[in-house]
């Protein structure tokens, strides 16, 4: 493919592009017929080209290949076997009439995921948030603080430690507490939590609020530069269309 | 002895039970079997009505010398029943009629064994009156056949009441009985099979009967519940027995259709009553003054209710006759039999008379049907069928009020309202006998009052009943017939039970009112109550249930979302909003402005700040290991935030290899380093490492984390010759994740992120781990920065961190870039937000407000 | 607990692989063994994703057959799919036409999906106080608003103190509070509904 054909193609593909994104912007303003032939054709090359990575990248390697090499393959004969039969049974659950005959592979992945899931949660973060080395207290700066390495003081150190670390201590727990949906059931009465129980999962709910509003800043934020982007992408588009066709 | 199958219900009985112990139906037939004539009794232990009535010698029933044969008697089997015998003499009082009879019937023999008396219009056995049971038990030991003589002895009284009972006007039962013979024969004999007797029975005094009754008796005979033996015998073949005691009532012996046939045609007095029946049955055994009732129904009269009590010796003169006697004493009215075989039923039925004064005797009521031209004859209980009876039974039934038919199906029973009215008492004696233990023609009304003997004679003078069928040629009933005739109407009148009462509608008493039950109450069977199956709702509860089956219908439906339509304002406000959000951030695109102020060092976070200073401190080649695991919809924060890193680390000479557990992490990559690193050769160069895509999330990581080169078997081709990626820089030394010097992880997922920290991290053994994560990511992912000793070195945050990342490094890139376009789509966005909120706000408070203004102005 | 003993085969397997993964994370012993039985559970991954991609053909062929409305539409789908199938197996994930495809459909048209989002969230942002005006509403909108104000310069002007001190504040110490327990419930939960499955209570599989 000489140049003049990459770069026809590449033209063509930033018309292309441009094309898609108006459309799709201009969704904002209004529904237009445009918008779901754009969609349509967007899903279309990302089923084809996530089926064509899963291809290459998995199926192929672990499964073709070995079958291909089977002498040469690190893979033994007996896993290649066990792989076979479970790539088989997943397959059964194309039909629906077949589809219990892939348990067995369903249940393996299951097994699978709910081991490195438990394992990870235990040791990624239950274990690292509970225990002392949790950083509420932010232990390294205070004894930053109290070294001198970093300036500020007892003020520092109040702050630090009043401030940041009982305010992530209670945050956390009330959070924790509000997900507590336990309550007593009384004798004619509808059932509800220990009052207690009730108040600090109300603190809760203001920190979950809190976060879920600094969640939702980020997600405007990630929104606002894709616009700033795609307005980027159209005029730098624009301007080399216009200035290579000038 | 074989246990008994009740014939109702089927269950086997104990022999012993006279009653069926489950559903109280009649176990042993009241009527005795092999036709033999129950009333078998020692004289001594006969009853004294009975005894009286046997005293009299009844006069022979000679057959009639003429060729006036009822109809209905020569259809009979011709036949005679051997068993019957006569050889009573008819006393010479005897009507003429009744001496044809018995001329007719010279060798008529009475019945040997018991028979069965049981009301006609009993479905089922009834309790048999004690009398009946006592007769037939006694026929049951002795065996012997009857005499015949006894109702000789009491022709001469029955024919002299049958002469009183045609000074009397009978009142019409107007019954319209689908069962003529069905009151009658159930009542004779419930064995009696139905069909065949009435083919054999004849009598000389009915001889002369018309053929058209004839023929109604014959077609109604065959449904006849019961008939009595003696009556089965007339005509029968003698070889069939009647063994159905509880056959439907309309199973009518066919004699008494022939009785009816021949007497409807013959028997022609449209003057006279329908009401009137015989005198000598209206005095069996009831003397309380109730009118007779006779069902009158066009074409088929053959019997007439009586209520008066007929006079044992009447009757017994009715049926002392024999067969030759009958024959020549037949009365005019009476067609002559036209066969023995009605002869032989004419003497039957004089014999059977002779058991009926015995049984009446001990019968304190009865009510029984009689018919005006066979007063013998026991009368079907409420049945008329005028078409086939004599035309003087015709007019005499005629004339009684309409009677309540009776069923087909019990038509031995007697209704309950009528119940109270049937009283069977003789003037003279209390004959004893329950009217379910009477004979079906004398368990009906046979009470004969002085009233009823007054009615009788007034129906005997009233007009012929429009409702005789032309055809049928009215007969002329004797005088003495329809002085028999009790005036219903008039006896209706009088007594107040009768008026007030509910109508008799079976048996002799049929039409009359206030009657006492022939049965009583307890064996009384009534047809069960009709429940019907339509289930009745009402309007309401259609509505409840239409409304309930619209809801689950409902919960089966899928719902197709409905196209919102906003409204005007909601499009203009989100008009507005676009507008000015794309204004904001192209004007700065447009103009390229960069005169926004980059964020200052105060404002730069501290994981920004670790993350550049562990990247400084690279000195040497360094293996870097970078996941692109975000979205290609966030690639632009993703580049942004993402290109001051990388461009570090290519200044560092840190040798790349991408990684992704996102199937489009391979062409972000590319994509990525190809857009945001033009400058840096190796990258246009292609000399990084792209590690491709590893599918299965937190279980890819954690193998990769394991045996890294396991996880990711790609072989590349380089020249002509495929190897390994593994084998090729920067990756020949690279075994585990551990062997590399950073790992930087660009995500927009918390998630992601997340499974990066929990599963590669603890096996890093020092490797820092650091993220570029989306500014949606960041207060979830914050946490393991903070933890003691950190998960993760250090966090770039979205455009802010790469512009304090580019502060950092002094290289502006496409965090810059964006900045001013980034400053005024804030302001516009808080701006929005604060106006757009404060008005909502206050729209929705004045709301509120208006409500409750509204209200109180109420 | 309700020992479901139907389908025994698939809930033993997930019993047994599971026990021997999470024993590998305390205990490491069989690291090959371990290694294989993650491999084989990363190309059923695979396959799945493969196979997902094969049912979505399968049901937009439906639609062109039995000649719905979105037929066309459909038409268009299965085109693309195919044809960038066609070509990433062909040339691979790298290869030219595979990222051109990629590049120039898939990159602007979720690119710009996730810019018209930002329309979406302002007006929805707008009309949150009036459609739930409560304490909670006010404490959300209030805390996003003071992110979005120390995020960057509002018209150029860098206000001062919300951004180097309030952002801040309320980003890693309030927020992060809140965090660490959203992290550590899910954490708790995650474990929690891992161990139901590898003591046979919960069953997803089809047992």
């Amino acid at each position: 493919m000489n140049l003049l054909d990459a770069d026809a193609i590449e033209l063509l593909g930033s018309i292309i592009a441009f094309v898609f994104t108006l459309i799709v912007l201009l969704y904002a303003f209004g529904d237009n017929p445009l918008f779901r032939l754009a969609i349509h054709i967007f899903i279309g090359v990302a089923a084809g080209y996530a089926g064509g990575v899963a291809w290459h990248a998995v199926i192929q390697p672990h499964l073709v290949q070995p079958l291909l090499n089977l002498g040469n393959s690190q893979t033994s004969f007996t896993e290649l076997s066990l792989r076979l039969l479970l790539v088989a049974l997943m397959l059964t659950k194309i039909s629906p009439r077949i589809a219990t005959l892939g348990n067995p592979a369903t249940a393996y992945l299951v097994g699978i995921g709910a081991a490195t899931a438990i394992g990870g949660a235990i040791q990624g973060t239950i274990l690292p948030f509970t225990s002392g080395s949790g950083g509420i207290f932010q232990v390294e700066a205070i004894q930053s603080v109290l070294s001198g390495a970093t300036p500020g003081g007892i003020v520092a150190v109040f702050e630090l430690v009043l401030v940041d670390g009982t305010v992530i201590l209670i945050g956390t727990i009330a959070t924790l507490i509000y997900f507590n949906f336990g309550a007593r059931s009384l004798p004619n009465q509808t059932p509800e939590r220990n009052r207690i129980i009730a108040s600090i999962a109300w603190l809760g709910q203001v920190f979950i609020a809190i976060t879920f509003g600094v969640l939702f800043a980020g997600v405007y934020i990630a929104s606002l530069n894709a616009m700033i982007e795609r307005l980027f992408f159209l005029w730098n588009l624009l301007t080399t269309f216009l200035l290579g066709s000038g | 002895m074989a246990d008994i199958n009740c014939p109702m219900c089927g269950e086997s009985n104990p022999p012993e039970l006279e009653v069926c112990q489950h559903c109280q139906a009649r176990l042993k037939p009241l009527v005795p079997e092999d036709n033999e004539f129950p009333l078998d009794l020692p004289e001594e232990e006969l009853p004294d009505w009975l005894s009286s009535l046997r005293e009299d010698e009844l006069p022979e029933i000679q057959p009639r010398p003429d060729d006036e044969t009822l109809d209905w008697m020569a259809s009979t089997d011709a036949a005679s029943d051997p068993t019957l015998n006569q050889s009573s003499e008819i006393p010479e009082d005897d009507p003429e009629w009744l001496s044809n009879l018995r001329a007719a019937e010279p060798e008529i023999q009475l019945p040997q064994k018991d028979y069965d008396t049981s009301p006609p219009i009993s479905n089922q056995d009834q309790d048999d009156p004690d009398w009946l049971l006592e007769l037939r038990q006694r026929q049951e030991q002795e065996g012997g056949s009857s005499e015949t003589g006894k109702p000789a002895e009491d022709t001469g009284d029955f024919m002299e009441r049958i002469q009183d009972l045609q000074d009397n006007e009978v009142e019409a039962a107007g019954e319209t009985s689908d069962q003529p013979e069905e009151a009658v024969l159930a009542s004779l004999d419930a064995e009696d099979q139905p069909a065949e007797p009435s083919e054999d029975t004849s009598r000389d005094w009915l001889a002369g009967l018309s053929d058209e009754a004839q023929d109604l008796f014959q077609e109604s005979a065959q449904s006849a519940e019961e008939s009595p033996d003696w009556l089965a015998e007339l005509g029968d073949s003698a070889s069939e027995t009647i063994q159905e005691p509880a056959q439907p009532a309309e199973e009518s012996p066919d004699w008494l259709g022939d009785l009816a046939d021949s007497a409807s045609e013959t028997i022609q007095e449209p003057a006279q009553p329908a009401e009137e029946s015989p005198e000598w049955l209206a005095e069996l055994g009831d003397s309380t003054p109730e009118t007779i009732q006779e069902p009158v129904q066009p074409g088929y009269e053959p019997f007439v209710e009586i209520q008066q009590p007929v006079a044992e010796d009447s009757i017994s003169s009715l049926l002392e006759e024999t067969p030759a006697e009958t024959t020549e004493d037949t009365p005019d009215w009476l067609p002559q039999a036209e066969s023995s075989a009605e002869k032989t039923v004419l003497g039957q039925v004089v014999a059977r008379q002779e058991e009926i004064d015995a049984l009446l005797e001990d019968q304190p009521k009865a009510s029984q049907g009689v018919d005006a031209e066979s007063p013998d004859l026991p009368k079907k209980p409420g049945f008329v069928d005028t078409g086939s009876l004599p035309s003087w039974l015709v007019d005499l039934k005629r004339s009684e009020p309409s009677i309540p038919s009776v069923t087909p199906q019990t038509p031995a029973l007697v209704s309950e309202e009528d119940s109270s009215k049937f009283s069977f008492q003789s003037d003279e004696t209390e004959i004893g006998l329950t009217p379910a233990e009477l004979p079906s023609w004398l368990s009906e009304e046979t009470l004969i009052t002085e009233e009823a003997d007054e009615l009788i004679y007034e129906a005997e003078e009233s007009e012929a009943s429009p409702e005789i069928t032309p055809e049928i040629a009215p007969a002329d009933l004797p005088t003495w017939v329809e002085t028999m005739r009790p005036d219903v109407q008039e006896i209706s009148a009088t007594d107040e039970d009768a008026q007030t009462g509910a109508q008799e509608t079976a048996g002799p008493l049929s039409g009359l009112r206030g009657v006492l039950p022939a049965e009583p109450e307890i064996v009384r069977f009534t047809k069960p109550p009709l429940y019907s199956i339509k289930l009745d709702v009402t309007e309401n509860q259609n509505v409840n249930a239409a409304l309930f089956e619209e809801l689950i219908a409902s919960e089966s439906e899928t719902l197709t979302p409905k196209r919102q339509i906003e409204a005007l304002s909601q499009r203009i406000l989100r008009l507005a909003i676009a507008s000015l959000l794309f204004l904001s951030v192209l004007v700065p695109v447009l103009t390229e402005s960069t005169s926004v102020a980059s964020p200052s060092a105060a404002t730069i976070p501290p994981e920004t700040q670790q993350f550049f200073s562990l990247v400084n401190e690279f000195t040497s080649e360094i293996s870097v290991l970078i996941a692109f695991d975000y979205q290609p919809g966030l690639s632009g924060e993703m580049n942004t935030a993402a290109a001051a890193v990388i461009d570090h680390l290519l200044l560092k000479g840190a040798q790349i290899a991408t990684i992704s557990t996102s199937p489009t992490g391979p062409a972000l990559a590319a994509n990525s380093l190809a857009t945001t690193q033009p400058s840096h050769d190796y990258i246009t160069q292609k000399l990084y490492r792209n590690l491709g895509f590893i599918a299965g999330g937190t279980s890819a990581l954690r193998n990769l984390a394991d045996n890294p080169r396991e996880a990711v078997p790609i072989n590349v081709l380089e020249g002509e010759e495929l190897r390994s990626v593994w084998d090729m820089p920067p990756l020949q030394e690279i075994h585990t994740l551990h062997d590399f010097s950073l790992i930087t992880v660009i995500t927009d997922d918390p998630n992601t992120a997340r499974a990066w920290i929990e599963q590669v991290q603890p096996t890093l053994d020092g490797t820092p781990l650091t993220l570029i994560i989306s500014a949606q990511a960041e207060p979830l992912v914050r946490p393991y920065f903070e933890t003691s000793p950190k998960q993760v070195e250090g966090i770039v945050t979205g455009i802010l961190g790469a512009a304090s990342y580019e502060l950092l490094t002094g290289r502006t890139n496409l965090a810059r870039a964006q900045w001013d376009a980034f400053s005024m789509g804030l302001g516009i966005t808080v701006i929005v937000i604060l106006a757009g909120g404060f008005a909502s706000l206050a729209t929705s408070i004045l709301s509120q407000r208006q409500p409750k203004r509204s209200e109180i102005q109420k | 607990m309700n020992l479901n003993l139907k389908a025994p085969i698939s809930t033993i397997i997930a019993i047994g692989v599971g026990v021997f993964i999470l024993s590998g994370y305390f205990i490491p012993l069989f690291p090959e063994l371990r290694t294989s039985l993650l491999t084989t559970a990363m190309l059923l991954v695979g396959f799945a994703l493969f196979m997902g991609v094969i049912n979505l053909s399968l049901v937009h062929l439906d639609k062109i057959r039995q000649g719905s409305k979105t037929a066309l539409y459909s038409f268009l789908l299965i085109i693309s799919m195919f044809i960038t199938f066609v070509t990433t197996i062909l040339q691979g994930p790298d290869g030219f036409l595979p990222n051109w495809l990629f590049s120039n459909i898939q990159i602007p048209v979720e690119t710009s999906l996730m810019a018209v989002l930002t329309v979406s969230l302002a007006f929805a942002t707008v009309r949150l106080l009036t459609r739930r005006l409560n304490l909670f509403s006010i404490i959300f909108v209030f805390s996003a608003m003071l992110i979005l104000l120390g995020s960057g310069p509002i018209f150029g002007f860098q206000i001062p103190f919300i951004g180097d001190t309030i952002r801040p504040y309320l980003s890693q110490i309030l927020a992060g509070a809140g965090a660490r327990g959203i992290l550590l419930g899910i954490g708790l939960g995650t474990v929690a509904t891992g161990l139901r499955i590898l003591m046979g209570a919960d069953r997803p599989f089809g047992g």
